[in-house]
């Protein structure tokens, strides 16, 4: 159930996808002040065999997966059609408008091209969490 | 039973937003050709205008708007539609335009963000969806506004009924809770079921519902 | 020969004579400059040497002989009347200050010298001495200021137009879209007709509409034309141009910056009489761009401000151009470096901008200034030479 290093188990969450690997340490780095758990996947299918619980969580997902376009953005529509919402900030390694429309279709709740500026990232992803925390008390 | 089972006919029009003449014009004739109803407008101020007040929330269609216009921009447009409540679904097209803007514009709420020069159906097709779900928004609207109407029209006595009716309360309790004789919550309740438009419990319960 | 150096002659007054003499030819002939002396028919009787080394003929070859030999037409032709003219009126223009003149080496090739005259006055007969410059290097290097200035402002353009790219793609996508679209709207009625028997009016619409498909071609060839007119690489040419077309031209160019779309420019150009200037036509383009883009720039905070460019006749002879901003002007300190090069207060700017602007309006014979605004802003202004055209049509 518990990620092993939860101790508190209403630490909030941050899921990252992306298949490139320093992308996830680079992230995963930039985040830890947050005094979050943070869960990396490689790709779009471990990502959706993972159980997920029911803490504050955000997702940061790259739009184009293993090299093949907009596939992080199908995971997210699949996410939908699922009736899973989860706040999802889509980063952009190469990023077109309709790109960045269908992913905002897919209610993402922003879509940031790479490279990000990082602090504002930083309090974006804040901000969700701090956000859907209390819906979470509920 | 049901009363006024055929709604008006929803009197849609594209609202077509463009600083460039020919844009604007060869867009209208776009829309002509495939029988779909227009009006244009050379900049935002002149919409707002031509629909002061009430009338921009009782408009039926959607917008297509320039991003970019000298005066009010495509964006400051959208942020006024906003407060003015206006609920028409709102289509972006620019001749230019980078990821940051389209972002803003749909997390503004746009459904649409499309690029000039775009392939005529796309935008054709992207005008239907939003048609849709104006008619879609306005039928819901209409059934609320009913739904409402038919609320208003119980007496206070009627109400009280309802309520208890929907807890699912037997006419017995009823009538010993509201100190009346059990023919008279009959009565009650069948005037309930009228005025509301309904055949079933199960039919009044959904509508009770329905916010 | 003899020269009359001195006159207070002593008792061997014959050996001083001939040592003045020996010193003057050693003096002449270690002139750096040319330096020939003629009768008053134009006959040379001396010839120095760095007159043979410019010239390239040995002293034999020219003395007694005319001139004229030593001037490419038309100065050669008129080389006699000038003579005779000043013999007779005693007025020269040349005599006493220097002039720019071409000469005729002997291997027939013409060059720029500056030629100066004088009078050898108290001698037996009359002469003149000319004293001549080789100023090949000179004009060079003013040929080359201009080429380079050419040069300077033609990268300016090529780089503005880069950053322009997206205004760029904006102005063609209009009309693109507006073919495309109008084309569509011809296949859809055409479709739809088939079935019923074309009317008058479908073939009048449809045929109306292609005539505003071809208009929005023409249009958008009109944008890179215009484009190309302004990037393409070129010598500079003057040419009668009329200021208020020019401007308007400009404006229409300036539209690839996509600000302006935002802002919007009101005119207030001078009519009667419209002014007609002798000018290049893409510099001046250029110099109105960048004031716009300038003005623009200024107004960041203000987006819906418009740019206002006026013209209007200040004499006879001067019209004066204005670009008004109501943006945040510029600072006292900022003012004195303001056409200073790669003096900015840009973030991505160069600072080449006025410094090529004002070469190029002082190039034309104009001033270009900086004044404040009335209440906020700028006022960017540049005089030019001009004429009225109605003027010109008569003549």
């Amino acid at each position: 159930m518990p990620s092993k290093n939860a101790i508190n188990s209403n630490q909030p969450v941050v899921y990252i996808v992306d298949h490139h690997k320093s992308v996830l340490l680079a992230l995963s780095a930039l985040l830890a002040p947050l005094n979050v758990s943070i869960k990396c996947f490689t790709s779009a299918e471990l990502f959706l065999n993972h159980k997920m619980n029911n803490e504050a969580a955000c997702l940061i997902l790259e739009a184009h997966l293993q090299e093949k376009r907009e596939s992080g953005i199908e995971l997210l529509e699949t996410l939908v059609r699922q009736g899973f919402h989860i706040p999802t900030i889509v980063l952009a390694s190469s990023s077109d408008i309709p790109t960045a429309v269908r992913a905002m279709r897919a209610s993402a709740i922003d879509f940031i091209e790479k490279p990000y500026i990082e602090h504002l990232l930083v309090q974006k992803v804040a901000e969700i969490l701090h956000q859907s925390a209390p819906t979470q008390m509920n | 039973m049901k009363r006024n089972a055929t709604p008006p006919v929803l009197k849609q029009v594209v609202h077509i937003i463009d600083d460039d003449e020919a844009v604007l014009d060869s867009l209208s004739m776009l829309l002509d050709s495939v029988g779909i109803k227009n009006a244009i407008y050379s900049n935002a101020q002149t919409f707002l205008d031509t629909h002061q007040g009430e009338s921009i929330r009782a408009l039926a269609g959607c917008i297509v708007l320039d991003v970019r216009m000298p005066g009010m921009s495509g964006m400051e447009c959208q942020q006024q539609l906003e407060q003015l409540k206006c609920s028409l679904p709102v289509i972006f097209i620019t001749g230019h335009g980078d990821v940051p803007m389209a972002v803003e514009a749909m997390k503004k709420g746009a459904i649409e963000f499309i690029q000039k020069p775009f392939r005529e159906q796309e935008l054709l097709d992207c005008i239907q969806h939003a048609l849709e779900l104006n008619k879609a928004e306005h039928e819901r609207a209409s059934r609320l506004l009913d739904i409402d109407k038919r609320r208003k029209s119980l007496t206070k006595r009627e109400k009280e009924v309802m309520q208890r009716v929907i807890a699912g309360q037997a006419n017995k309790v009823i009538a010993c809770d509201l100190n009346l004789s059990q023919r008279t919550i009959e009565i009650h309740r069948s005037n309930v079921m009228d005025k509301m438009q309904v055949n079933s419990l199960a039919e009044l319960v959904t509508l009770a519902l329905i916010k | 020969m003899t020269f009359p150096i001195k006159k207070n002659l002593q008792a061997n007054h014959t050996q001083e004579i001939t040592d003045a003499n020996a010193q003057l030819k050693a003096l002449l002939n270690a002139a750096v400059d040319a330096i020939i002396i003629i009768d008053h028919l134009g006959c040379i009787e001396l010839f120095n040497a760095a007159a043979q080394k410019m010239f390239g003929y040995p002293s034999s070859e020219v003395v007694g002989n005319n001139i004229r030999m030593l001037m490419p037409e038309p100065y050669r032709r008129e080389h006699d009347k000038y003579l005779s003219n000043y013999m007779e009126t005693k007025n020269a223009k040349i005599i006493g200050t220097g002039r720019e003149v071409k000469a005729c080496k002997k291997n027939g090739e013409i060059f720029p010298i500056e030629l100066s005259v004088g009078e050898v006055l108290e001698s037996s007969h009359k002469q003149f001495v000319g004293i001549i410059r080789d100023i090949s290097e000179q004009v060079k290097a003013r040929s080359d200021a201009i080429a380079n200035r050419e040069r300077l402002a033609h990268v300016t353009r090529l780089s503005t137009m880069g950053e322009m790219a997206a205004g760029i793609a904006h102005e063609i996508n209009q009309p693109l879209s507006a073919i495309s679209s109008y084309a569509q709207a011809c296949k859809n009625m055409l479709e739809r007709s088939s079935n019923v028997p074309d009317t008058i009016a479908q073939q009048q619409k449809l045929s109306i509409t292609l005539e505003k498909i071809s208009s929005q071609a023409r249009r958008a060839g009109e944008v890179i034309r215009r484009l190309r007119g302004f990037v393409k690489k070129r010598t500079a040419e003057r040419e009668y141009v009329d200021l208020n077309v020019l401007i308007k031209d400009s404006i229409e160019l300036a539209k690839v910056d996509t600000r302006l779309l935002d802002h919007g420019i009101s005119l207030s150009l001078t009519a009667s009489p419209a002014p007609l200037l002798l000018i290049d036509e893409i510099q001046i383009q250029q110099v109105l761009f960048n004031l716009i883009r300038n003005a623009i720039d200024a107004m960041e905070d203000q987006p819906t401000d418009q740019v206002n460019i006026s013209s209007k006749w200040i004499d006879a002879q001067y019209i004066e151009v204005s670009v008004t901003d109501t943006g945040y002007g510029v600072s006292k300190e900022n003012l004195v470096h303001l056409f200073h090069p790669f003096f900015t207060t840009k973030e991505t700017g160069m600072g080449m901008g006025l410094p090529i602007c004002q070469s190029i309006i002082q190039s034309h014979g104009g001033e270009l200034r900086h004044r404040a605004g009335i209440d906020k802003g700028s006022v960017f202004s540049f005089t030019l030479p001009a004429k009225s055209i109605v003027k010109n049509k008569l003549g």
